[in-house]
């Protein structure tokens, strides 16, 4: 971990319509290291990690203000190129989401879309993602195989090959293990542990132990507002604030 | 033990509607194929109907007829009804217009054929003469476009809401743009579903009768420009039947319809069943 | 529901690490008085009782790891189990170090003289057993200024020591000590050095009072 910061928050403000999802939101997330989002249902931690590559777009009635500063520029800005930006910041999802193709197709699909056509520089591509996605072994026979015969937890370990592959700095993930058994998480969380040293990783969690077991700095959410930012270390063990303490001792949640 | 008898009334009486309608189908299908198939021969597909109508002739230009007429159907209806739903569903929120041109697909289908044979009439074969050839393949298929637009349309619009947004998603999360997300992810899985709409409104224009009567011209002759009139089978045999009232013929031309609409159904619902396995790996 | 029960469990943990100390500070007091009075069969109940102590540190370490494991505790919570996991360490070692001057009272088996410092002797003894009597209490009452006050005091006790010690060895060299008086010296001289040792521990039980409060560690010795 540099400690340098990859993402700057200024001042984040977010509506849906007239309800206002986000709370003056202020934080830096680290360069080359996990950051973990908590917080109960509907405290705006989903809301935050897609407003960071601009998914939020894709709903109506979105409204929002303050500053995303990433690379020199600020990723709300009305002429942010939001297709480029989802190229160095991506995505994986709560419920892994393969495409009804076959496993290379998945996994160069987003190299083929940018341009990429020859054959040989794909296979390349696709090798070294689904290795760093820890799932080459078990799908280097299978190539042409359909992605949906793989099960849920490869399927999202396919996803984030598929994502690998597109080069990003960033990756976003809201919640990738809840839907997976504690094996396929287990898998996950030690794919974490090795992405990190070369890509930021800022991860939506419901669980507190896996922010603890994956995160170097944990953000607590509750209702639209950043309660309390601080290393894993600090916010499990001596939260400052009274509404975080509650929280991780389970007084609700 | 009495509940069990009480769930056995309900069950005969599904079970009987369900083979009823079952034995329907049979019935009429049978009874056309067994009276219609002895006439169908290589003769009778191959060479054109006499001026008379005479037995003994065949349904070669009519089959002609069919093919062109429904193939301008499906040549024009296709791309309208498929970029109509894409547009529907991919790119307008559910809101007025979106409504409205629904709703609208929706009267469309509803009005009865031979009002929009009506209109193909005036404005195709009348008014667009020049253009069209007046009576002819040209103004027949234009107006069965209006018979399969609402139902194709409808269809794929289903078959693209079907796709889950998680795709989608998916798709932009990689950097895709809306149309890029479309054309390689979304139409791909919604497919089938399209193809089946177009199957589905190719059934009707093959069946269309009404609307054909009044725009398509009647001449027996093959044509050779799809500005000449022609007529198609189902023409052919309501002609056939009524004027001549020459039923082996009518059979014939019967059984001829029903085997290729039949042919068509089954072979398309095996290359999208095929091709649905192929996208969920079975 | 869970939580209610998790709470009933660390209650009853604090509660049994409390009745440790209470137990310890008898032991303390027994060992003290029996010094004082020359008792050796107390003393020797002194001795025998730090079994028990030893079995509670045990039994209490058990419930800890239980807890831990099974609760996945965090913040205060997670603190109120990592401080009474090392402060019944703590209190074993006193009860270890009262079990070592019940010996030297059951080897001197006479009434002991005090030959120098003999006040000082006496302060020292009633703030050590005042020290560990406040620390077990801060322990239970979540207290911690009174925690923050034991560096201060234990300032005091190691001031004492040193003089009391001084005082002592000046003694023996200037021999200005019979034979008989030497021994007591010497059996004295260990009994102070337990005494600052069960001092130390108790404040060792003071810092662990203020982290698990507050979640600063208060100590930087």
């Amino acid at each position: 971990m540099s400690g340098e910061t990859e993402i700057s928050v200024k001042n984040l403000n977010l509506w849906f319509g007239d309800f206002q999802a986000l709370k003056n939101i202020n934080i830096e997330i680290p360069k080359n290291a996990v950051t973990a989002l908590i917080g109960p249902s509907g405290c705006g931690k989903s809301t935050f990690i897609k407003t960071l590559d601009r998914m939020n777009d894709l709903v109506d009635n979105v409204k929002f203000t303050g500053e995303v500063m990433y690379k020199g520029r600020n990723i709300l800005a009305s002429d942010t190129d939001v297709v480029e930006l989802r190229k160095e910041i991506g995505m994986v999802f709560q419920k892994p989401n393969p495409f009804p193709k076959s496993i290379f197709d998945n996994v160069v699909y987003g190299p083929r879309i940018h341009g990429i056509r020859d054959k040989k520089t794909l296979h390349e591509i696709a090798e070294r993602s689904l290795k760093g996605a820890a799932i080459w072994d078990e799908v280097k026979d299978r190539l042409n195989e359909s992605a949906l015969r793989l099960s849920g937890g490869q399927q999202q370990r396919l996803c984030i090959a598929r994502l690998l592959a597109v080069e990003p700095d960033v990756l976003l993930m809201d919640e990738p293990a809840s839907a997976l058994d504690p094996i396929a998480t287990s898998k996950i969380e030690d794919l974490l542990h090795e992405l990190k040293k070369d890509y930021t990783i800022v991860i939506v969690t419901h669980n507190m132990q896996q922010a603890a077991r994956v995160s170097s700095h944990t953000a607590f959410f509750w209702l639209g507002e950043l309660v309390e930012y601080a290393e894993t270390i600090d916010l499990f063990e001596r939260p400052q604030n009274k509404r975080t303490e509650d929280y991780v001792t389970g007084k609700f949640g | 033990m009495a509940a069990k008898r009480r769930e056995m009334v309900p069950m005969i009486l599904l079970w009987g509607a369900g083979i009823a309608t079952l034995a329907i189908l049979v019935v009429i299908l049978a009874y056309i194929l067994f009276k219609g198939l002895p006439v169908v021969n290589w003769h009778f597909l191959t060479t054109n109907p006499g001026i008379r109508g005479q037995a003994g002739t065949g349904i070669y230009s009519t089959i002609v007829a069919t093919v062109a007429v429904t193939g301008i159907a499906l040549l024009v209806a296709g791309p309208l009804s498929v970029g109509g739903a894409i547009y529907l569903n991919e790119y307008t929120r559910e809101n007025m217009p979106r409504k409205v041109i629904r709703q609208a697909a929706e009267v469309l289908a509803g009005i009865p054929s031979i009002i929009i044979g009506l209109f193909g009439f005036l404005f195709f074969v009348i008014y667009l003469l020049p253009y069209t050839g007046g009576w002819s393949v040209l103004s027949g298929g234009l107006t069965l476009a209006f018979m399969v637009l609402p139902i194709s349309l409808r269809i794929s619009e289903e078959a693209l809401k079907a796709v889950p947004g998680e795709l989608r998603e998916g798709s932009f999360g990689l950097g895709a743009t809306k149309w890029q997300s479309i054309t390689t992810v979304v139409l791909p899985t919604a497919l089938p579903g399209i193809i089946t709409g177009l199957i589905l409104g190719m059934g009707r224009a093959l069946g269309e009768t009404a609307a054909i009567l009044l725009t398509v011209g009647g001449a027996l002759g093959t044509i050779h420009s799809l500005r000449d009139p022609a007529t198609p089978m189902t023409l052919y045999l309501y002609n056939i039947l009524t004027e001549y009232n020459d039923t082996t013929t009518a059979y014939g031309t019967a059984a001829v319809l029903i085997i290729a609409i039949l042919a068509i159904t089954f072979i398309t619902d095996w290359l999208m069943n095929n091709y649905t396995k192929k996208l969920k790996g079975l | 529901m869970a939580r209610n029960r998790f709470i009933r469990k660390l209650n009853q943990l604090q509660h049994d690490v409390t009745d440790m100390g209470a137990i310890t500070l008898q032991s303390v007091n027994d060992a003290l008085f029996a010094l004082e009075t020359s008792n050796t069969a107390l003393a020797e109940r002194v001795i025998a009782n730090d079994d028990k102590i030893n079995s509670l540190d045990r039994q209490i370490e058990s419930q800890c790891v239980k807890l831990l494991a099974l609760e996945q505790p965090m913040a205060k919570d997670l603190r109120v189990i990592a401080t009474s996991f090392k402060m019944i360490t703590d209190l074993e070692r006193i009860g270890d170090w009262t079990v070592d001057i019940s010996e030297e009272v059951v080897t001197m088996g006479k009434p002991i003289h005090i030959p120098v410092s003999a006040s000082k002797f006496n302060e020292l003894v009633a703030e050590v057993k005042s020290m560990v009597a406040d620390s077990i209490e801060a322990y239970a009452q979540g207290d911690v200024q009174q925690a923050r006050s034991f560096e201060a005091r234990d300032d005091r006790i190691d001031y004492l020591y040193k003089d009391i010690v001084n005082n002592m060895v000046n003694a023996l060299a200037e021999g200005r000590c019979s034979t008989e008086t030497v021994s007591d010296v010497t059996s004295l001289l260990y009994i102070i050095r337990y005494l600052e040792r069960i001092a130390d521990h108790a404040v060792n039980i003071g810092n662990r009072v203020c982290y698990m409060e507050e979640g600063e560690r208060a100590f930087l010795k």
